[in-house]
């Protein structure tokens, strides 16, 4: 009954037209770069960070107490809080890079540190009776120890990084962003907007995790 | 030099309660025993991987350990992991020689049996070098004749040394200058 109204539900057709039509519009591909470079620039921070901070938190008992209540707050927050308390303080453009940062920098430090825990204890003690040094024990025990589980963390994170970002958007209204025009059609009832926009943020979804599953395999691959 | 003298180690009940041994410096010693008489804790004691809980426990110079399982690391292939422990191409494959397992230099562990990665985990230790070698059941998964090569060809370097050797085998402790019952 309310599929064909526009203003409610529209059509699958219009959607996909309206959203062709967006395509050929400037303000369009500046939104979705300028979206795509904040939020792939906080995942990227979320990652490297993050890796870091585990393994700092495997190998450095006194960062593990320290960070541990940190990143269980982090994750036990809603991330709207975090969008809110950040609008405060930071400026809007930051704020979808900082949220994704944030809440890819949990999921990264823990998959790091738990998996970093899970190293075969019998490899460890041959490692430390054949005085094997730190960089050789990084190199062929731990990495190849954590890289799956990282590998496979890190995809994860991608999507749930990729919607933090554009949720953080909608509520920061940062200028040339594709949570500013979502938040825009909804304000102004344009729902054929709301879903070509939601097609968007689905279709770079798709694409980002098709790329890092491929550069990942590329990873593995080295690594293998 | 080892020193061995009123170990006390327990884990859920006593595995060793008050025991002395005596290990002579250059000599092969072989501990012999059924299951669950404390001769991997002994080899363990002595490599530091494990702490007494009384008594005076000393291994020293440079220990090598050839675990009962292979422990070798299943990214890298026979020739890396042998590499691993010493700082020469050359040693590595001049130990994998000695232990009959040169033409495993490219075969990563799982693609090993348990006969293959034994006689890769013997090129590890002996390309390690050390002044003591402590051997759990070094031969056990060495099918006959490989087992007659590899003992043939590691003797020279096991004389050298002063080694523990465990064993559940009365033939592999014939080539011990000592035995011990545990």
């Amino acid at each position: 009954m309310c599929v064909g109204r526009e203003i409610i539900l529209p059509t699958p057709l219009s959607v996909f037209g309206r959203f062709f039509a967006l395509a050929k519009t400037a303000p369009f591909w500046k939104a979705t770069a300028l979206s795509l470079c904040r939020i792939m620039s906080g995942y990227a921070a979320g990652v490297v960070i993050g890796a870091l901070l585990g393994a700092a938190m495997y190998f450095v008992p006194p960062v593990r107490a320290m960070f541990s209540p940190f990143l269980t707050v982090v994750k036990s927050t809603p991330v709207a809080s975090f969008i809110l308390i950040a609008y405060f303080i930071i400026t809007d453009t930051a704020i979808p890079v900082f949220i994704t940062f944030l809440m890819v920098l949990p999921m990264m430090a823990s998959s790091v540190f738990t998996s970093l825990g899970s190293t075969d204890k019998a490899l460890l003690e041959m490692t430390k009776v054949y005085k094997i040094s730190f960089g050789k024990k990084l190199k062929t025990l731990y990495i190849p120890t954590v890289l799956p589980h990282f590998l496979g963390q890190a995809l994860t994170a991608l999507g749930f990084g990729w919607k933090a970002g554009i949720a953080a958007e909608v509520l920061c209204t940062p200028r040339n962003s594709i949570g500013k025009y979502l938040y825009d059609s909804k304000t102004y009832l344009e729902t054929v907007d709301t879903f070509a926009y939601t097609l968007l943020v689905i279709i770079i979804s798709l694409a980002l995790e098709k790329c890092l599953k491929k550069l990942l395999g590329r990873v593995k691959g080295v690594a293998a | 030099m080892i020193v061995f003298e009123n170990v006390t180690k327990a884990y859920d009940g006593t595995v060793l309660d008050n025991v002395t041994l005596n290990f002579e410096d250059g000599k092969i010693t072989a501990l012999l025993g059924v299951s669950g008489r404390g001769k991997t804790t002994v080899l363990r004691l002595l490599s530091g991987l494990e702490k007494a809980d009384g008594g005076k426990v000393k291994a020293s110079g440079k220990v090598g350990y050839l675990f009962q399982e292979h422990r070798l690391l299943p990214s890298l292939t026979a020739f890396e992991n042998v590499r691993l422990v010493t700082d020469s191409d050359e040693d590595a494959k001049r130990a994998l020689d000695l232990c009959a397992a040169a033409s495993l230099s490219d075969k990563k562990p799982d693609e090993m049996s348990g006969g293959e990665r034994q006689r890769v985990a013997l090129a590890r230790l002996a390309a390690f070098g050390g002044d003591i070698w402590l051997m759990d059941e070094p031969f056990s998964a060495l099918d006959k004749d490989t087992k007659e090569t590899v003992v043939k060809n590691l003797m020279p370097l096991m004389r050298a040394k002063t080694v523990v050797l465990v064993t559940h085998s009365d033939e592999e402790a014939a080539f011990a200058d000592n035995i011990i019952r545990l």
